[in-house]
């Protein structure tokens, strides 16, 4: 298990690296000259040029790279053309929201997906099986954009029952303002006690959380149906069927635990996959996250922001699947030999 | 002989007919999503004769019967400048079935090689290549398309591009698998032994036995793939207008939206059936073909 983890984690390093050495390849590909930008638009040539030597333009491909890589590894990400400050503080301030949403969203969708696909394995073949695997077809058919849009007109235009964008009422900033401890703002609420961010707080959540949710929940019920499915053909279960045990028990005390086990391992990657689905419904709902930062920096340009976003979208998969491998190797220790 | 001609085309089709029957009796989800998607596939090739307003596809403008809501006449509504919907979201599939059917050929073509040769020769190669596909696998499909579409101008091109270079590892993945427990079996030692050349084994022996899983494969991600390129042309990153492309339908009717809403959700509501009858007969195929699968529908 030792060697296993060590190989793991050594090998999820040269992914890292790899990753950074194609972002770099991208941002040395994307129009625009960083020093112009950089410079800004009255800039004399003069003042290109020493934006050019500052940036290390001027050197090598080879040295530029390995400038990037320090950078990368000591914490210095670049600085973003359209928000002036270091790319790793924006994307401190946005990640916090853009999980809230993924989290919040990846509860609900094990909360149903979890119990939809056992009611459909429990019953094959009958109405609530066909009715589960259809609605799974349909989460995960889903275009998030779309459904992003009429839930708005919906529940917002429609019913006017919730608001259309944001992540909280900002005249609350006035009256109630919330004091930052995780910068989420629905624990920071709760933990500050603010019942006021709260609740508008929840209200401006329901929406973007139901499209978000809609793929992972349709691939989390799909996947347990057909775990407990493969389970419940085993030698053992026919065994204990014969011995007369209620098919609930069997549920229960005998399928259930090792049919959820690929569930544990696939969270990690469902949350790394959210949280790229987040973005197009970040841009939908104006929600102040990952999402939106890289809209603004891909209709701007902005090279370091775009690489930053990429980077760290990268290393949430690449810990993701490294969580994943692991977790089955706890599990699974036959897993650990392959 | 002419007189059983008949006969015997008669008999085949009750027999294909009979065939469809009991496997929509085995398979109601296969046999639903099959019709579906055969129903697309079918629309979409007779977009042009089922369209009640072939030129609307294009450029053509009706500024009289702008912004008009569904009625006989225009069954989905009229857009910003009185071009039919319905004639436009028709002509949508001829867009997003193409670039699904180009994206998974592509997919092959890069993946299947690769993943044949790293999981038959196994060692360094192998090690080069998957690592190579671990970090492509890394990138999120959506954001190397982004970033490759924000480094090449946005065109159909341009999206088939970006997703294909997103799609190939995981068809790496796949094979390499195969090609290893393949490569392993007694009858390919055996044939290696007789002195078969190695891209005679890797083509004719190794290659056939990997087939069944790719085309697996294929039909699970068709509706994967009509749906990212449908989000990167709502982005502005894959099909321009005029062409009525789904995903680009959606984005344009976004600006007179939720006052003129067929605009966005008729187009919308062809990409999640396009997407939904794909992924049962994905799921459908997968059922059939995999034996782990059938064990289980048993």
């Amino acid at each position: 298990m030792g060697r296993y983890v060590t190989r793991r984690l050594l090998l999820g390093l040269a992914v890292i690296a790899g990753i950074v050495v194609l972002t770099f390849a991208i941002s040395r590909l994307l129009p625009g000259d960083p020093a112009v930008a950089w410079a800004g638009p009255r800039a004399s040539p003069e003042q290109i040029a020493q934006a050019r030597h500052e940036l290390g333009l001027d050197t090598s491909a080879l040295a530029q790279l390995g400038r990037y890589f320090t950078g990368i590894a000591t914490g210095d990400w670049g600085v973003s053309v359209h928000t002036k400050r270091p790319v790793l503080d924006d994307l401190a301030t946005r990640l916090p929201a853009s999980l809230e949403l993924v989290l919040a969203a990846l509860v609900l969708a094990l909360a149903v997906g979890i119990p939809a696909g056992i009611v459909a394995a429990h019953r094959r073949g009958r109405a609530p099986d066909l009715a589960v695997r259809v609605i799974g077809v349909l989460g995960v058919s889903m275009p998030a954009f779309w459904l992003a849009l009429i839930l708005q007109m919906l529940f917002v235009d429609r019913l006017g029952l919730l608001p259309i964008a944001g992540q909280y009422d900002p005249a609350l900033d006035q009256t109630a303002p919330l004091t930052h401890v995780t910068g989420m703002v629905i624990p920071d609420a709760l933990l500050t006690g603010n019942v006021a961010v709260l609740q508008s707080g929840l209200e401006h959540l329901v929406l973007p959380m139901l499209v978000v949710a809609a793929y992972p929940t349709g691939y989390v019920a799909r996947l347990v149906r057909a775990t407990l499915l493969d389970v419940l053909g085993e030698d053992h279960v026919t065994l204990a069927r014969a011995t007369g045990f209620r098919s609930r028990t069997i549920l229960g005390r005998l399928a259930l635990k090792p049919a959820l086990a690929p569930i544990v391992t696939v969270i990690p990657l469902l949350l790394a996959f959210a949280l790229v689905n987040t973005f197009l419904v970040e841009i939908i709902f104006s929600w102040p996250g990952l999402g939106s930062y890289a809209a603004e920096s891909i209709s701007t340009l902005d090279v370091p922001a775009i690489v930053g976003v990429t980077l760290i979208v990268a290393i949430f998969y690449v810990v993701g699947n490294l969580v994943a491998d692991l977790v089955q190797g706890l599990l699974d220790p036959r897993a650990a030999l392959r | 002989m002419s007189a059983t001609a008949p006969a015997r085309a008669s008999a085949l089709a009750t027999r294909t007919l009979w065939r469809a029957g009991s496997m929509a009796r085995r398979s109601p989800l296969l046999a639903a999503g099959g019709a579906l998607a055969f129903a697309i596939v079918v629309v979409t090739l007779a977009a042009p004769l089922i369209a009640p307003y072939p030129a609307d596809a294009g450029t053509a403008t009706h500024p009289a019967q702008a912004l008009l809501a569904p009625s006989a006449a225009h069954l989905f509504g009229t857009d910003e400048v009185g071009r039919d919907l319905f004639t436009r979201v028709l002509y949508g599939g001829r867009v997003s079935l193409p670039i699904a059917a180009i994206v998974l050929f592509g997919s092959c073509l890069i993946g299947v090689p690769l993943g044949l040769i790293a999981g038959y020769f196994g060692g360094w190669i192998d090690e080069v290549v998957m690592r190579v596909t671990d970090v492509f696998l890394a990138f999120p499909p959506l954001l190397l398309s982004l970033a490759l579409a924000a480094v090449l101008t946005p065109s159909v091109k341009t999206a088939v591009i970006a997703i294909t270079a997103t799609w190939w590892p995981w068809y790496v993945r796949l094979i390499r698998g195969q090609a290893r427990a393949v490569g392993a079996s007694s009858y390919v030692e055996t044939a290696r032994l007789l002195g078969v050349s190695t891209p005679r084994l890797l083509f004719r022996h190794v290659l056939p036995n990997c087939l069944t899983a790719v085309v697996v494969q294929v039909s699970q991600d068709l509706g994967g793939v009509i749906l990212t390129a449908a989000t990167l042309s709502f982005l502005g990153l894959g099909a321009q207008g005029p062409t009525p492309e789904w995903g680009t339908l959606v984005s344009e009717g976004q600006d007179y939206f939720p006052t003129q809403w067929w605009l966005v959700t008729f187009p919308g509501l062809a990409i999640l059936i396009a997407a939904f009858a794909f992924n049962l007969l994905g799921d459908g195929t997968r059922d059939m073909l995999d034996p782990k699968a059938q064990v289980r529908r048993r």
